[in-house]
């Protein structure tokens, strides 16, 4: 199955702006959303679980899934269903707030829902169903988001939406990777972070742990080994690209010169030049 | 805190960015470094946070027609506030620049000369206003423009140096015009020369952006009171390291429903700073802006990615090559302000860093705004 990158790389522009709205100063923070959490990974006995963003105010919680690409109701749907089954309970627990309601926000490009009208039908007929799932589109062209489907708890949410958000779309990027990234994705991340690892450190030898330091506000993986095995599969991407060479079985050294970086970083923007990836390229 | 002892000659005091956690983690670099340049160095925490380092540099004289080599101890204290150091010397002004500025600074990645902005050397010019007598000042500009040519960009190399040392009878009317009217636009303020009288006692200082502080001759108490006030000043911009986030990740396991949340602590929460210019960016100035922190190395420091682009407004991601911290500029043509958000690497040599670029490649005044009541 081929990935879309230019796909990949707008929904985490996506995350990036939804995540701005509950930023301190921010319209969502003011309605007393002020807490936000970017790909949270949460384990379930039915599987893993990670959705865009998560924020909640003192009694609701907001589920986010964006879509960059067309919608796909059945698939779409059935993922908001799984969040809608995390008990309310442990979602109390965990936010230490008393937590009435969770509620999931589909959030897709608005063009994307009015060029393709049937699957937009779908999606409406099979939310229509769902009392706490909301669709929300985003002009990206204008840089607005309003409801389209459903309705919020907060009437002042659903007020506000319907007269259409201001969305800032030049935002600086929190959110870089997530779970089901392209590992070139997490490749050109992890170079970039080495880079400036480098320079703060002075010293061009890395190991996998340097790795795992420098992704420590990122979310990509469940377990060690599973982030372990992304990182060494993006360090390889690399070593392919002549950007470091294995010095042995744990540690690699860039291929930096301090006095001339551009080589480096040319060959770091190099790597998402290719537009289409097999999944866990 | 008065140093007294060992030491004869005028007080200097040279604040720098440190990196590093205390003096002692760098005793085997300085001491590299001094047998690099044939010498000895020697530290010892005499203090609770106060070190002392012997320095021996070898010096040549001629003699008799002969070159005779010497080995010429210098003494330096070390005082730590935070992540500002200060080398506290009576060291010649030559001493100084070459054993610290030109010396262990540059040889030591993670120091860095703090950066005093003209703003700051000007509110203390208009602190002892009614009893200082400014001697000399140094101002200057060091443009870059670029040259749109296909299929790329080039710069062009035009340095224009402005530097201007004005003589003691015009120096007023220079400082006004140049300084405060900005009769040739906006001048970076590189270094100011003060005498300043108390009741019966005077004092002549050498301030440069550079942050060196030197007594050129009269009392020392003028000195340690102007030496307080910048550090004051300092240790109130020490406090916007809240501002650079802080991200841990954190697992919480809910045992009884068999859940495991994989999230993150915000130890610190980032907030961006503001850097306000005295005019909007025009569209040179916003294309010298995005080269200055994205490709032009030499003239920066700086290097990085423009992330995002749309209309007239950019968002860079950019790296500091001294420090290795990122930061993430965003600008819009027309606009009078630059924002910044550093990123969990930066540090606030990072902010200042860009801060100084700006003032020193653009064509524009500007203040950095703490992100305090934005």
């Amino acid at each position: 199955m081929l990935v879309n990158l230019d796909h990949h790389l707008d929904h985490m522009r996506i995350k990036n702006w939804v995540y701005w709205l509950f930023q301190e100063c921010q319209v969502l923070y003011h309605q007393g959303f002020k807490n936000v959490l970017p790909t949270p990974g949460i384990e379930v006995k039915e599987g893993n679980l990670s959705p865009d963003i998560i924020a909640w105010d003192d009694t609701t919680i907001i589920i986010f899934e964006n879509k960059s690409g067309k919608p796909n109701p059945e698939e779409d749907v059935s993922r908001a269903k799984k969040y809608l089954r995390i008990p309310i309970e442990s979602l109390r627990e965990f936010t230490n707030f008393q937590i009435q309601e969770i509620e999931v926000v589909l959030l897709y490009f608005e063009e994307n829902l009015l060029e393709n009208r049937e699957l937009k039908e779908e999606l409406e007929r099979k939310v229509i169903m769902e009392r706490k799932m909301v669709v929300w589109a985003l002009d990206k062209k204008v840089g607005r988001i309003r409801l389209v489907y459903g309705n919020h708890t907060n009437p002042n949410l659903n007020v506000m939406l319907k007269k259409g958000l201001p969305i800032e779309l030049l935002v600086p990027n929190r959110i870089f990777i997530q779970p089901d990234s392209p590992i070139v994705l997490l490749a050109k991340e992890m170079f970039m972070r080495l880079f400036s690892w480098s320079f703060k450190e002075r010293n061009k030898e890395f190991t996998l742990q340097t790795t795992i330091e420098i992704f420590k506000d990122q979310f990509f993986a469940f377990s060690n080994s599973e982030k372990r095995s992304k990182l060494r599969k993006a360090i390889k991407i690399g070593e392919n690209l002549n950007l470091c060479k294995q010095k042995s079985s744990d540690e690699w050294v860039l291929n930096l010169v301090y006095g001339n970086p551009e080589d480096f970083t040319e060959k770091i923007g190099s790597l998402l030049k290719q537009r289409y990836l097999k999944i866990g390229q | 805190m008065q140093i007294k002892g060992l030491l004869t000659g005028n007080l200097k005091s040279v604040f720098v960015h440190s990196g590093y956690r205390s003096p002692t983690d760098v005793e085997r670099e300085i001491k590299d470094y001094a047998r690099m340049k044939k010498g000895e160095a020697y530290l010892q925490k005499v203090g609770e946070n106060f070190w002392r380092l012997e320095f021996i540099i070898e010096r040549k004289i001629f003699y008799e027609g002969k070159e005779h080599t010497y080995k010429q101890p210098t003494y330096f204290y070390i005082i730590p506030h935070g992540t500002i150091w200060e080398f506290h010397t009576k060291e010649s002004g030559e001493v100084v620049r070459k054993v610290l500025s030109d010396g262990i600074i540059k040889f030591l990645p993670k120091l860095q000369h703090k950066f005093i902005s003209p703003n700051r050397i000007i509110s203390l010019v208009k602190k002892y206003e009614d009893r200082n007598e400014l001697e000399n000042f140094s101002a200057g500009r060091n443009y870059f423009t670029i040259i749109e040519k296909n299929p790329e960009l080039k710069i062009k190399s035009d340095d224009v140096n402005l530097n201007l040392k004005s003589s003691p009878e015009n120096i007023w009317y220079h400082y006004k015009k140049l300084i405060e009217q900005e009769v040739i636009g906006p001048l970076l303020l590189n270094a100011v020369r003060l005498t300043i009288s108390a009741s019966n006692e005077s004092c002549t200082l050498w301030v440069n952006k550079s942050g060196v502080i030197s007594q050129t001759k009269g009392t020392e108490r003028i000195f340690h009171q102007v030496r307080e006030y910048f550090l004051n000043e300092f240790k109130s911009e020490m406090k916007w390291e809240e501002y650079i986030p802080k991200i841990e990740p954190k697992i919480t396991k809910d045992e009884e429903r068999g859940l495991t949340y994989h999230t993150y602590t915000e130890i610190r929460k980032g907030r961006f700073f503001n850097i306000m210019l005295s005019k909007p960016l025009k569209e040179n100035e916003y294309k010298n802006l995005k080269l200055l922190f994205t490709k032009n190395i030499e003239k920066s420091g700086f290097f990085g990615t423009i992330e995002q682009e749309i209309e007239n407004s950019f968002s860079a991601r950019t790296t500091d090559l001294k420090s290795g911290g990122e930061a993430i500029i965003i600008a819009k043509m027309g606009e009078n302000n630059i924002k910044i958000t550093p990123m969990p690497t930066a540090t606030l040599r990072v902010i200042e860093g860009i801060y100084r670029t700006i003032l020193e490649k653009l064509d524009v005044k500007a203040i950095l705004k703490s992100p305090e009541g934005q």
